[in-house]
């Protein structure tokens, strides 16, 4: 719990008017400027002597850690814990649920699986992903641990995982109430017992979908280490889009430039789609351009990473802000097909942008992206009639 | 230290044709109930990795087919067999009709407990939905209203004694100020699940994740009006991405069905950690394994 600098005041002798008020033995000037400071964890409660016993509680209460970081890997390392929150909407997710692959030197194919590991790399919202940690096992060599150096993974061995509380993958209903519970303890209580990061280790399993199942579910609640006897592929990538997720800033909007993007090789005769840059917003909507197999560009304009409706009521979607935007990046040099698709929800607005880039003909597309082929599929016909 | 005095208010349970679906004090206190959901009326909008299950493609819409497809789907270990009213929106009234002999000629096949589903288009469901509901003979979960089309919808539910599901978008405030602008209207508070709408894996799916955990806290701590178990169509969410959809992502990306099967799996892991009751998915094995790792022990 954090004091206000008036709440830790109340505590002290001044507030109290006890004949040791504003004594500044603490080295300030008067409790209050104390308070202030301690507020701010700019000096300690120790410098104090009157300060009562709940206070001074409070304080050490305060100064402990939820969770431990602790750092895994030799070279290059990787950084887990540290939660300090049981709720992602609470302020955030710290460091994101580390990906460990246990590669056996001792089992036949082990060099195909490394090859694998290390050849794994994803891409999805401008980040690139690969396996956080190789877990080595068997009588690993030198030249093995230099390669996986060089080629910038993180690797551990049993003896680095002994900071770390393991908790078993037994059923999920119980693994899942273990796992908060330790959460609970760290983060609300602050118990030291339980403020090592926690991690599961997953055995081989003939069944990959029930893996990836307690996978999913543990990385929501509540671990900070996965460390899978499996690879493959399909349930890592997965496992990483859900731990993507989970581990956004709430309290950032996930945004895109503002800028024009080209789909499916953009030329002159490109559609054009108009969007905010929210980032889900322009997912939903680039998701459905690509898949048309149809050249075409999508406008995002500069909107604070408002979702459309959003962004029109708060002013960040004006037909102002539009034309500023398709003059900007000179879209009327680059295209024949003059016309504009707008977001359906702000179809009312048609008129208004028709006037501000007036050599653009304003098309009211759907309310959501998933109808933009259907859309699309209406409109050639459409344009067909218009020029015979 | 002060705490927050927690009330510990129970999700209310609703007892749906011999389910219990909520009645948990905390995160994960009661297991969660599971649909499967057939997209019915055209079944070519299916998944890919639903139709290899069926193996249909959906070309036809013979009342058999679709008769055959409900005898399948009612063998996999679904709790809730859940039939989405796939109607195209021209010739409104003619497909109205159509679905309301289909669903007519479905009934006496169907065993298991049934939601029944519109197309979440205002201008079809609030006719449709209503339509569906005069054929039925037993009770079942209508998905869904909205702020736009519950005022169609919730005199026929409150008539034919059905519980609705009500959906609004990623909205704390909007979701409690439906719940109680239908019971004003006479709905039971116990006939009431929250849909809060979600984003696809990948693509949003944390802001659905927060609102349901936003929910069962507000729930827990003494919402009367935010204590409704939560239903998520986890299943449409996740097949509806293009990772589940095209196959044309790189190797690391893996298999393309594996992948698809586990987008649906992983999306049903999270809105189950986040507090979900009731969990809509599209392939019976997604079901199977997510089923026996909760009831199985290891």
């Amino acid at each position: 719990m954090e004091l206000s600098g008036l709440q830790v005041f109340k505590y002290l002798p001044a507030a109290k008017r006890l004949p040791e008020g504003n004594c500044k033995k603490c080295g300030f000037p008067t409790c209050m400027a104390f308070a202030l400071k301690l507020a701010k964890n700019q000096t300690e409660i120790q410098l104090c002597s009157y300060a009562p016993e709940e206070l001074k509680e409070i304080f050490e209460q305060g100064m402990k850690k939820p969770q431990k970081e602790v750092f895994l890997g030799h070279k290059h390392k990787v950084l887990i814990g540290g939660e300090n929150v049981l709720f992602r909407h609470d302020k955030t997710f710290v460091n994101k649920t580390a990906i460990a692959v246990v590669l056996d030197v001792s089992q036949v194919g082990w060099d195909e699986k490394f090859k694998r590991i290390t050849e794994f790399e994803i891409t999805r919202i401008n980040e690139t992903f690969k396996v956080d940690l190789v877990y080595l096992k068997g009588d690993v060599r030198p030249e093995l641990t230099q390669k996986l150096d060089n080629l910038g993974f993180a690797y551990i061995f049993e003896d680095d995982l002994k900071d770390i509380m393991q908790v078993e993958d037994g059923n999920v209903f119980e693994t899942i109430q273990t796992l908060t519970t330790i959460r609970k303890k760290a983060v609300l209580e602050k118990d030291e017992n339980y403020s090592n990061p926690v991690m599961v280790y997953f055995r081989h399993d003939e069944n990959i979908l029930k893996l990836m199942s307690r996978a999913g579910f543990y990385l929501c609640k509540y671990t900070n280490l996965l460390i899978f006897e499996d690879f493959n592929e399909a349930l890592i990538s997965t496992l990483i889009t859900l731990r993507q997720n989970i581990y956004t800033d709430p309290q950032k909007p996930l945004q895109v430039e503002s800028k024009v993007y080209e789909f499916n090789n953009a030329d002159e005769n490109s559609l054009i789609f108009l969007t905010t840059n929210f980032a889900l917003t322009y997912f939903a909507v680039s998701n459905e351009i690509e898949s048309l197999n149809k050249p075409a560009y999508i406008v995002v304009t500069p909107s604070d990473g408002m979702s459309v409706l959003t962004a029109w009521s708060a002013e960040k979607f004006t037909a102002q802000i539009v034309a500023k935007t398709v003059n900007q990046f000179e879209l009327a040099k680059k295209v024949k097909n003059k016309q504009l698709i707008i977001p359906g929800l702000l179809g009312h607005m048609k008129e208004e942008i028709e006037e501000a880039l007036p050599e653009f003909k304003i098309l009211v597309g759907p309310n959501e992206a998933y109808l933009l082929g259907d859309f699309v599929k209406g409109l050639t016909v459409f344009k067909n009639e218009d020029t015979e | 230290m002060t705490e927050v005095i927690k009330v510990n208010q129970p999700i209310r349970e609703i007892n749906f044709e011999g389910l219990k679906i909520g009645g948990e004090n905390d995160f994960l206190g009661s297991k969660p109930v599971f649909a499967l959901e057939l997209n019915i009326f055209d079944f070519s909008a299916s998944s890919h990795i639903v139709k290899d299950y069926f193996n249909s493609q959906g070309n036809q819409s013979l009342p058999a087919e679709a008769i055959n497809l409900v005898s399948v789907a009612q063998e996999t270990p679904c709790d809730i067999l859940a039939l989405k009213f796939n109607i195209p929106e021209d010739d409104l009234e003619k497909n109205i009709a159509k679905a309301k002999k289909l669903l007519k000629t479905l009934l006496p096949h169907i065993k298991k407990p049934l939601l029944i589903r519109g197309v979440n288009n205002k201008s079809v469901d609030i006719k449709l939905l209503p339509e569906l509901m005069e054929v039925l003979d037993r009770e079942v979960i209508i998905a869904f209203a909205t702020e736009n089309t519950y005022k169609e919808i919730v005199p026929a539910v409150i008539k034919g004694g059905h519980i609705l599901a009500i959906r609004t978008p990623i909205d704390i405030n909007l979701a409690k100020e439906m719940n109680i602008l239908t019971s004003d209207m006479g709905l039971s508070l116990d006939k009431i699940l929250i849909d809060t709408d979600m984003g696809g894996l990948g693509y949003g799916l944390e802001y659905g994740y927060s609102i349901m955990e936003r929910i069962k806290l507000a729930a827990f701590e003494g919402d009367k009006m935010l204590n409704m178990p939560l239903i998520a169509f986890a299943g449409e969410e996740a097949l509806k991405v293009k990772e589940a959809k095209s196959d044309t992502f790189s190797k690391s990306f893996g298999d393309f069905k594996e992948r698809s099967m586990m987008f649906e799996i992983t999306t049903a892991s999270a809105v189950m950690a986040a507090g979900a009751n009731l969990i809509v998915l599209e392939h019976p094995q997604s079901i199977e394994a997510i089923r026996s790792e909760l009831n199985g022990k290891r």
